[in-house]
C-alpha cells in the first residue's frame, strides 16, 4: 500500500513536468519501485489528499500550481525535487500551524492512506471540488481512486458509478493500482457527483460500500499499447479525408470517440505525437494537409517527428495552440509548406506588423502563399532560382553542306599552319585580307600561368594598348592590323610554331549567305618549339570571314584571340589522337611537323578548288583519308605522294609501305615527296 | 600584290571606335539591363550561344533574358573592318572579345564572344553573335 501512495506522488510530479512535452525520458520507469526514492522528498503531494489521510482534516484548497494541463508552473519539478521550495507547502495560503503538523506526519501518510481513507469526513459536509483555471480553456482533471475495487469487475463497477451521473460519466484511463481502481474525470460536476456517492454505493452480493476518493489531478499520463494504438488508428481514419488528403486532428485530446473508449490521447505529449506520426507514415504517407489546431501545444517538438514521416505535407494548421516563439517553426523546416495557419497563438501577438510576421514565416517556409487564410504576394526568390545556364552543345554548322566546306577548309588550313612553312597559306587569303591577334592571360586561372610574351609585341588587344594619346594609340593599332595577304602570311610566319589538337576544336558557323561565310573555331594548341619541359597549352578563338571565290572561299578577315588553357583543358589536351568519334568537327591526327626545311615547290594543299590533287584526296572515303594521313606520318611524305603510293598499291597499306621503303633505299623517292 | 585599299586605315579606326563603344554598351546592358538589350540586335540577327542557335531579334532577347543574372569583365577586345563586298555595301566590323563571366549560382569562367556589327544609317546593330565558354570549347563534341 505504501507503493500506491508513492506512485500517486510520482504521478503528480511527473505529470506536471510532462505538460512541457519535452522530457520524454522521465515517464518510462513509471510505477517502478526503483524509481520511488527519487520522489520521496518531493514537496508537493496533493495537499487535499494528505488532508484526508490525516483523518478529517481535509479542507479543499485551490490547487494553484497543479492540475491544469499545459500549465507552465508545473515545470518547476526539478527545482522542487531539490528542495528549493519549502517542504509541504504546496499551497501558499496554508496556515503555518498545519504545515508543521503535516511535516511531522508526512512519512506516515501512505500508511494512513492504506486504511481506506481513514476517518474521512462525512459526505454531507464536503465542500465542492475546486475548478482551477490558470489558463482560459484549460481543463481541470480529477483523479478518482476506489480502494479494493478490483474485487468487482470493471463493467459492473463503471455501470454502478455511471448510474449516478447519467450521460456525462466518461471515465478516462481506467486501471488498477494494486487493489485500487483508478480513473480520471475531466468534468467537475461529475467529479463532485462521484465524491457525493462515496460510501453510498454497495457492491452487488456484498454489503461493502465503495469508498470513492476524488482529487484534483494533473492530466493523466497517456498510456500507449497495441490496443490503444488500434483505437487511435480508427479515430484517425475517421478524421482523414482522402479526397483532399487532409488529416484533421483538431482537439484530439477531447475526441469523443476516444473518450468513449476511456482514452485521453493529447497530441502535446511526444509519445502520442510519435504514434500519430507512425500511423501517418504507415497508412497515409500521401498526406498533404494536416490540421493540428486546438491541441494545447506549447512546443512543436512533438510534431517535429512528423516532418520526416509525412514529407508531403504542404498545408498546416497550428491555430489555437500555445506557441509562444516563432522559432518553434524552425523544427518543421523540412516541410515545403504553401499554406499555414498560426492564428490565435501567443507568438502572433509578439510579432509586430504584418510584414515582420510574413517575413518570419517565409524565412522558415519560403513557399508559403497563404497565411492565416489570406493570400500573400508570391515569394520574390522564386523567379531567380529558376534561371539556369543552358548546357553547352557541340559545333554548329547550319547544315551539312556548310559543315563539309568548313571542315575541309580547317583541315587543310591547320595542316599547313602547323608545319614549318606557313607561306602556302597565302592561297587561302583574299588580296585585301586582314589579320590581327589579341592576347590576354586567362582570368579564370588563379595560379601562375605561362607567359604570353611571344605574342605581346603584336597583340592588338585594345584593353592593353597604351599609347601616349589617342592618336598614338591609333597609330599603334594601325601598325598591328595586318592588311593584305602578303602582310598577313608573313605575320603568321613569325608566330611560334604550333601543333593544334584537332579533337579540341569546336566550330560555330555564325553567318552564311551567298556573299559571305563567317565561322569561329575554338580549340587548343601547343607550341612545338617551346624549350620548356612541358610546352604551354594555349587556348584560342579564331573568327574567319570569307567570300566565295572560284569554286571555294577566300579569307577576308582573320581575327585571332589567344590565351592560356585552363588546368582542366591542359589535362585533357592531346589525349586522343587516334581515330576519333564524330565528335570532333575536324579530323584527328594532328599533322606531325615536317622536318624538311625545303621550300615547297609542289602544289600546295589548299582550300581553293584549283588544286586538283587535294580535291582528289578530299573526295576519298574517310577510311582512305585516314590511311593517307597515317602513311604521311610513317613515311614523312606529304599527303599527295602518300596518296599516290597507296593508289599504286591498290590501297594495300603494308604493300605500299614496303614499296616506299624499297624506293627510299634505292634513293628513288623525289625530294618533292617530302615537301609540305 | 595589290596594295591595301587607301581608306582601309580610316575604316579600321572607325571599326575600333565602334567596337570600343559597342563593347562598353553591350556588357553594361547584358549585365545590368538585359531587358533593354533588344535594340542592339538586328531584326534578323543570329545568336549561337554555346552551340545553341537562336534566330531573330525577339527570340534572341527572350533567350538572353532567361539566362541568370551576370557579371562580366573583359580581358581582351579586338576588331576589324570587313570588306564591303561581303555585306552588300554596308559598313561591317568584326568584334572579338574575351573575358570572365559569373552567372548567378555558377562558377566564374572565361568566355569568347565574336560579333559581326553592321551600320545602317549610322546606327550599329548586331548581325551575328557567337558566344562560347572557354571550357566548353574543349572536347565539347555532340
Amino acid at each position: 500500500m505504501q507503493r500506491s501512495a508513492n506512485e500517486f506522488a510520482i504521478t503528480t510530479g511527473r505529470d506536471g513536468s510532462r505538460s512541457f512535452g519535452d522530457h520524454d525520458d522521465r515517464w518510462a520507469p513509471r510505477g517502478r519501485g526503483n524509481n520511488r526514492r527519487k520522489f520521496n522528498n518531493k514537496s508537493w503531494s496533493r495537499g487535499s489528499y494528505r488532508g484526508r489521510g490525516q483523518g478529517g482534516g481535509y479542507k479543499n484548497q485551490a490547487g494553484g500550481p497543479v492540475d491544469t494541463e499545459g500549465d507552465v508552473m508545473m515545470g518547476g519539478d526539478a527545482e522542487h525535487a531539490h528542495g528549493s521550495q519549502p517542504r509541504f507547502n504546496p499551497y501558499g495560503g496554508r496556515p503555518k500551524s498545519r504545515r508543521g503538523k503535516r511535516g511531522d506526519q508526512y512519512h506516515r501518510y501512505p500508511r494512513d492512506n492504506s486504511q481506506r481513507g481513514g476517518a474521512g469526513g462525512k459526505p454531507s459536509t464536503r465542500p465542492l471540488l475546486p475548478s482551477s483555471h490558470s489558463h482560459p480553456g484549460s481543463k481541470t482533471w480529477y483523479k478518482v481512486s476506489i480502494p479494493h475495487a478490483k474485487e468487482t469487475d470493471k463493467a459492473t463497477l463503471l455501470t454502478l458509478l455511471g448510474n449516478h451521473a447519467p450521460g456525462n460519466f466518461r471515465p478516462i484511463q481506467f486501471g488498477y493500482k494494486g487493489e485500487m481502481a483508478v480513473f480520471y474525470l475531466d468534468d467537475r460536476d461529475v467529479a463532485n457527483l462521484m465524491r457525493g456517492v462515496s460510501r453510498r454505493i454497495t457492491l452487488p452480493g456484498s454489503n461493502f460500500k465503495l469508498i470513492i476518493n476524488v482529487n484534483m489531478s494533473s492530466p493523466p499520463f497517456p498510456v500507449m499499447n497495441e490496443e490503444n494504438l488500434d483505437k487511435l488508428k480508427v479515430v484517425m481514419s475517421a478524421r482523414y479525408d482522402p479526397s483532399i488528403k487532409t488529416l484533421d486532428l483538431t482537439s484530439l485530446y477531447e475526441d469523443r470517440a476516444l473518450q468513449q473508449e476511456g482514452l485521453y490521447l493529447p497530441l502535446n505529449r511526444p509519445v502520442i505525437a510519435t504514434c500519430v506520426a507512425k500511423i501517418i507514415q504507415q497508412n497515409i504517407p500521401e498526406l498533404v494537409g494536416l490540421n493540428l489546431s486546438s491541441n494545447r501545444m506549447l512546443s512543436l517538438s512533438s510534431v517535429q517527428e512528423m516532418v520526416q514521416r509525412a514529407p508531403n505535407v504542404v498545408s498546416l494548421d497550428l491555430s489555437k495552440n500555445q506557441l509562444r516563439a516563432v522559432e518553434e517553426l524552425d523544427k518543421l523546416k523540412g516541410w515545403q509548406l504553401t499554406e499555414l495557419v498560426l492564428d490565435k497563438n501567443p507568438l502572433c501577438d509578439r510579432i509586430h506588423g504584418q510584414t515582420e510576421y510574413v517575413s518570419a514565416v517565409r524565412k522558415r517556409f519560403p513557399k508559403v502563399v497563404k497565411l492565416d487564410g489570406k493570400e500573400l504576394p508570391p515569394p520574390i526568390t522564386f523567379d531567380v532560382s529558376t534561371a539556369v545556364v543552358p548546357v553547352s552543345q557541340g559545333s554548329y554548322f547550319v547544315n551539312a553542306e556548310v559543315q563539309e566546306l568548313v571542315v575541309r577548309f580547317l583541315k587543310e588550313y591547320y595542316t599547313i599552319y602547323d608545319c614549318d612553312n606557313r607561306q602556302p597559306l597565302i592561297d587561302a587569303y583574299h588580296d585585301n585580307a586582314i589579320f590581327s591577334l589579341s592576347v590576354a592571360s586567362n582570368p579564370a586561372i588563379e595560379n601562375k600561368q605561362p607567359s604570353l610574351a611571344d605574342y605581346l609585341s603584336i597583340s592588338r588587344n585594345d584593353l592593353r594598348i597604351r599609347g601616349r594619346d589617342e592618336r598614338d594609340k591609333g597609330r599603334i593599332k594601325d601598325r598591328l592590323l595586318k592588311k593584305g595577304k602578303l602582310q598577313v602570311v608573313s605575320e603568321l610566319s613569325t608566330l611560334p610554331r604550333t601543333t593544334h589538337d584537332a579533337n579540341s576544336f569546336v566550330v560555330d558557323v555564325n553567318l552564311v549567305s551567298s556573299t559571305v561565310l563567317s565561322f569561329v573555331v575554338n580549340g587548343l594548341f601547343k607550341e612545338s618549339d617551346n624549350k620548356a619541359d612541358k610546352p604551354p597549352i594555349r587556348a584560342f578563338s579564331r573568327c574567319f570571314t570569307a567570300v566565295p571565290a572560284a569554286g571555294g572561299v577566300l579569307v577576308t578577315n582573320d581575327c585571332l584571340t589567344i590565351t592560356n588553357a585552363s588546368p582542366q583543358q591542359q589535362r585533357a589536351a592531346f589525349k586522343s589522337t587516334g581515330p576519333t568519334p564524330s565528335s570532333s568537327p575536324v579530323s584527328s591526327n594532328p599533322p606531325v611537323p615536317g622536318t624538311s626545311a625545303v621550300p615547297s615547290p609542289v602544289p600546295v594543299p589548299s582550300p581553293l578548288p584549283e588544286s586538283s590533287p587535294q580535291q582528289q584526296l578530299d573526295s576519298l572515303p574517310p577510311q582512305r583519308q585516314q590511311m593517307v594521313l597515317a602513311f604521311c606520318q610513317e613515311s614523312n611524305m606529304n599527303p599527295i605522294y602518300s596518296f599516290r603510293c597507296l593508289e599504286d598499291n591498290a590501297w594495300d597499306y603494308v604493300k605500299a609501305g614496303q614499296m616506299f621503303l624499297n624506293l627510299q633505299a634505292e634513293g628513288k623517292v623525289p625530294p618533292e615527296a617530302f615537301a609540305k | 600584290m595589290a596594295p591595301p585599299e587607301p581608306e582601309l586605315k580610316d575604316k579600321a579606326e572607325q571599326a575600333d571606335q565602334a567596337a570600343k563603344a559597342f563593347s562598353d554598351l553591350y556588357y553594361e546592358y547584358f549585365d545590368k539591363k538585359r531587358h533593354a538589350i533588344k535594340n542592339l540586335y538586328h531584326d534578323s540577327a543570329n545568336l549561337i550561344w554555346n552551340g545553341r542557335a537562336v534566330s531573330g531579334k525577339d527570340a534572341i532577347v527572350k533567350f538572353l533574358e532567361e539566362l541568370p543574372t551576370s557579371y562580366t569583365n573583359l580581358s581582351s577586345l579586338d576588331s576589324q573592318p570587313v570588306t564591303e563586298s561581303a555585306f552588300e555595301g554596308q559598313t561591317t566590323v568584326v568584334v572579338s572579345t574575351f573575358g570572365l563571366v559569373k552567372y548567378q549560382d555558377n562558377k566564374t569562367q572565361s568566355f569568347y564572344q565574336t560579333f559581326i556589327l553592321s551600320s545602317q544609317a549610322n546606327v550599329w546593330k548586331i548581325v551575328s553573335d557567337n558566344y562560347r565558354f572557354l571550357e566548353a570549347s574543349s572536347g565539347a563534341g555532340t
